[in-house]
């Protein structure tokens, strides 16, 4: 009876023991999944990031939280990204740059291979613009006036990212361009605008005065030419060997078990294809552009690799 | 005028009126709690308006900015702590009124100033938008500069009884703006690896720990010496007088006037946003003090210097917006992120493709002044119950609203060690007599006077005669060699203050 009894106590601490893990062969996802966005709210990343969230807890049958968590250019909320578990409940959205570029010009707390990488939404339509009253017809025009220009040319910058690009090219070309740090586009293409400066780098809020005429697109700095002015020309095209393309990009802490990783990775193919992200792409001019899983990784780490490349030029 | 009449219509539609009046209660109660910032409120706000007609829904994001911006005097007055940064400059006089017992007439000229300025700011933005964005655009580096020159003189002005102390505030303040990364080459500058401290010390944990956490702990320290000798407790005395007379409106009203032109010229000026515009009035009009007048120990025109020129550039900063598409401050940023769910691109065609509902924003925005007096008439009597609290009370719930606040800001407990720290400071500056004031404007001023500098020095290729070519940045210059002299003259700077 005694002995019995022990070996029934001991029966159910043994299958307590073989139990106690089971909720890891449960089904992911088992509660909501946090996405920490890199930005502040109302913005392109926090925008796009939302329209997703109902999309992702369709597919995913787990509520969404986003949070922002803006700072450093999304840097902060990676580096408090790396420190969370990979158990594929937490997330973070951020842009291309602060995984491909950051991490090769400022001394952070991460690189790229501390994340797995599961989605891109849209591409940002970054580019070069001037006033048309410049009178230049084409970029070799703007190449041939820093030639002569005894100062060299001034262009309005927002990132590191393009004081890189800008570099190569000034570079390839032997002439000077020397950039001028602004807090942002919209301070970029003011001071274009005003004629403060030559021309401007600009992501995006050039693109209504470049409809409106007041600006004109020297060129594209992506792979393919910018939505609604393909007649410009990209740097690629004109044969410079850089090119941006950043995206609004989600990552998971590094060692994400496969399973989680491939319904993540389901979820976010789902909702690069819902109504709702679609239409906030097109209405932020980004395109339709959408990557997700093994071929995003990819994507992201030949960026990285090429601007670590033109970095330690 | 036919659009024009249609646009009022539109306004006037009950579903418009309820939005605006919706958009100005939100704003108010996120003005008067020190938590919850501006810039926060619209983005919790822009999904509310999802279901929203445009107009509706840009109305109702508009009440919330302006009444965010007339609402965060009252917790400045009555509690020393600004309920938004923009507010700071507003402790400096309706606190010290708060104490001498004019707590209900500090928030009426507060609330009068408010609406004034903002009314005024929005009927130039409707009929002057486009010669004054034009204008705008003609403000580049070299000018920026010039005028941040003209700001930092203001420090003299304000240094009060020590003007070497004064300088070393407002430098200490300048030195700590340069914390975080360089804006020229990202390198990050005296973070200590943090990455938290990359984009600076967090502004609203520096102005309410410098001004709300400081005053608590000075009255901590008051409570515990009163209580030791067995003195009253009273935090604030009665009220006797509520009133606001017609000699108080014509005394005051002249600098409400000028304070509306500051503020809507630091409106249209993209990057000097509300705080900057704030602190500017308070010193210009300052220093345009009659005899007789008692800035920074309690004066009505000292609340309406700076509300003003606050509820002005908000208005003012959508003049860009409106006239060429280009966001004059963050608040007017998450507004274009707000007509673009709307299916409205802010930019040079706007007028041409949506101008029904460009008026009917400009009717909105008139009624939502409207609806903010009467929301401030009301809610003021409440709040001005605050004085009747006792001060055992008021100062555990203030340094609760300081914490919330630092936290909020970046969602970050780094920024509340930041409050307590910089509190701390705030305290032992003042104890020993160097001045909080010219500690902000240094503090506040100081990131954009480096960014201008620095832009306007690669844009003229590092050769300072070539300011010869900017008549605009020469004039500021002038004016600022002019108050420097005027300022520095032995008998402008104010005698000591004893209490």
């Amino acid at each position: 009876m005694q002995q019995s009894s022990f070996g029934l106590r001991l029966l159910g601490v043994v299958a307590c023991v073989a139990l106690a893990p089971l909720p890891a062969f449960a089904e992911f996802p088992e509660e909501p999944v946090t996405i920490t966005v890199g930005f502040g709210p109302g913005g392109g990343v926090d925008t796009i990031t939302r329209a997703a969230a109902d999309a992702l807890s369709q597919s995913l049958g787990q509520p969404i939280v986003v949070e922002n968590q803006p700072g450093a250019g999304g840097a902060l909320a990676l580096t408090a990204l790396k420190a969370k578990p990979a158990d594929g409940y937490n997330l973070a959205a951020a842009i291309s740059t602060t995984v491909s570029f950051d991490p090769h010009t400022t001394s952070l707390a991460y690189t790229i291979d501390d994340f797995d990488f599961i989605g891109a939404f849209g591409v940002f339509p970054e580019a070069l613009v001037a006033l048309p009253s410049r009178g230049w017809k084409s970029f070799a025009d703007v190449v041939e006036e820093a030639k002569t220009a005894p100062d060299g040319l001034t262009y309005a910058s927002t990132t590191s990212l393009d004081r890189v690009v800008m570099a190569s090219v000034a570079d390839k070309e032997g002439i000077t361009i020397k950039p001028v740090p602004t807090k942002g586009g919209a301070e970029a293409v003011a001071q274009t605008l005003g004629g403060h400066v030559d021309f401007a780098y600009s992501s995006g809020t050039y693109y209504p005065q470049a409809k409106a005429g007041e600006l004109m697109v020297l060129a594209g700095l992506g792979t393919d030419p910018v939505p609604g002015f393909e007649d410009a020309p990209t740097l690629t095209s004109l044969g410079y060997p850089i090119s941006s393309v950043n995206m609004v990009i989600f990552a998971a802490p590094a060692g994400l078990p496969d399973d989680v990783k491939a319904k993540l990775v389901a979820a976010f193919d789902a909702a690069a294809k819902s109504p709702a992200v679609l239409e906030i792409l097109k209405k932020r001019n980004m395109g339709s552009f959408t990557i997700t899983g093994d071929a995003f990784s990819e994507l992201i780490h030949k960026q990285s690799d090429q601007f670590g490349a033109a970095v330690k030029k | 005028m036919e659009t024009f009449l249609l646009a009022a219509q539109d306004a006037f539609t009950p579903a418009a009126l309820v939005s605006v009046f919706g958009g100005i209660l939100l704003g108010y109660i996120v003005g008067v709690l020190p938590g919850l910032s501006r810039p926060a409120a619209l983005s919790v706000a822009v999904p509310i308006t999802y279901s929203m007609s445009p107009i509706a829904a840009i109305a109702f994001l508009v009440g919330v900015t302006k009444a965010s911006a007339a609402g965060g005097a009252t917790s400045a007055i009555l509690l020393n702590t600004p309920g938004e940064p923009s507010s700071a400059a507003t402790c400096f006089d309706g606190y010290p009124l708060a104490r001498k017992g004019e707590a209900t007439r500090a928030l009426k000229v507060a609330l009068f100033a408010s609406v004034f300025g903002d009314m005024v700011a929005t009927l130039v933005l409707i009929g002057l938008a486009a010669p004054l964005a034009a204008f705008a655009l003609r403000m580049g580096p070299v000018e920026m500069t010039a005028v941040m020159i003209f700001a930092l003189t203001f420090i003299a002005a304000l240094s009060g009884a020590s003007l070497p102390r004064g300088l070393i505030s407002g430098v200490l303040g300048l030195f700590l703006a340069t914390v975080g990364l360089d804006p020229e080459s990202a390198t990050p500058r005296m973070t200590f690896g943090m990455v938290e401290l990359f984009d600076g010390i967090p502004l609203t944990a520096a102005t309410i720990g410098m001004l709300a956490f400081t005053e608590m702990l000075l009255q901590a320290q008051l409570f515990a010496e009163r209580r030791r000798s067995g003195a009253a407790q009273a935090a604030f005395p009665v009220e006797t007088d509520k009133a606001i007379r017609w000699p108080d409106i014509r005394r005051v009203f002249p600098t409400t006037l000028t304070a509306t032109g500051i503020g809507i010229g630091a409106g249209i000026i993209p990057g000097l946003g509300p705080t900057i515009g704030a602190f500017l009035s308070y010193a210009i009009n300052k220093r345009l003090a009659k005899p007789g007048d008692q800035y920074g120990k309690g004066d009505l025109k000292g609340v309406a210097a700076t509300e003003a020129a606050d509820n002005a550039v908000l208005p003012a900063s959508l003049i860009p917006l409106f006239a060429i598409g280009l966001p004059g401050s963050v608040s007017a940023a998450i507004l274009v992120s707000a007509f673009m769910l709307h299916g409205v691109q802010p930019g040079p065609l706007v007028f041409e493709q949506h101008p029904r509902l460009i008026y009917g924003i400009y009717v909105s925005m008139l009624i939502a002044s409207v609806f903010m007096l009467l929301v401030g008439r009301v809610g003021l009597n409440l709040f001005a119950q605050v004085t009747r609290v006792p001060i055992r009370l008021i100062i555990p719930m203030v340094v609760l609203f300081c914490v919330i606040g630092a936290y909020l800001e970046r969602d970050t407990v780094f920024g509340v060690f930041a409050m307590l720290g910089l509190g701390v400071l705030g305290y032992v500056m003042q104890r020993y007599g160097y001045s909080v004031v010219t500690f902000l404007i240094g503090f506040v001023v100081g990131p954009l006077f480096e960014l201008s500098l620095r832009q306007a020095l690669i844009v003229t290729n590092h050769d300072v005669s070539k300011v010869l070519d900017h008549p605009i940045a020469l004039g500021f210059l002038i004016a600022a060699v002019v108050a420097g002299v005027v300022f520095l003259r032995p008998s402008a700077i104010s005698p000591p203050i004893d209490d």
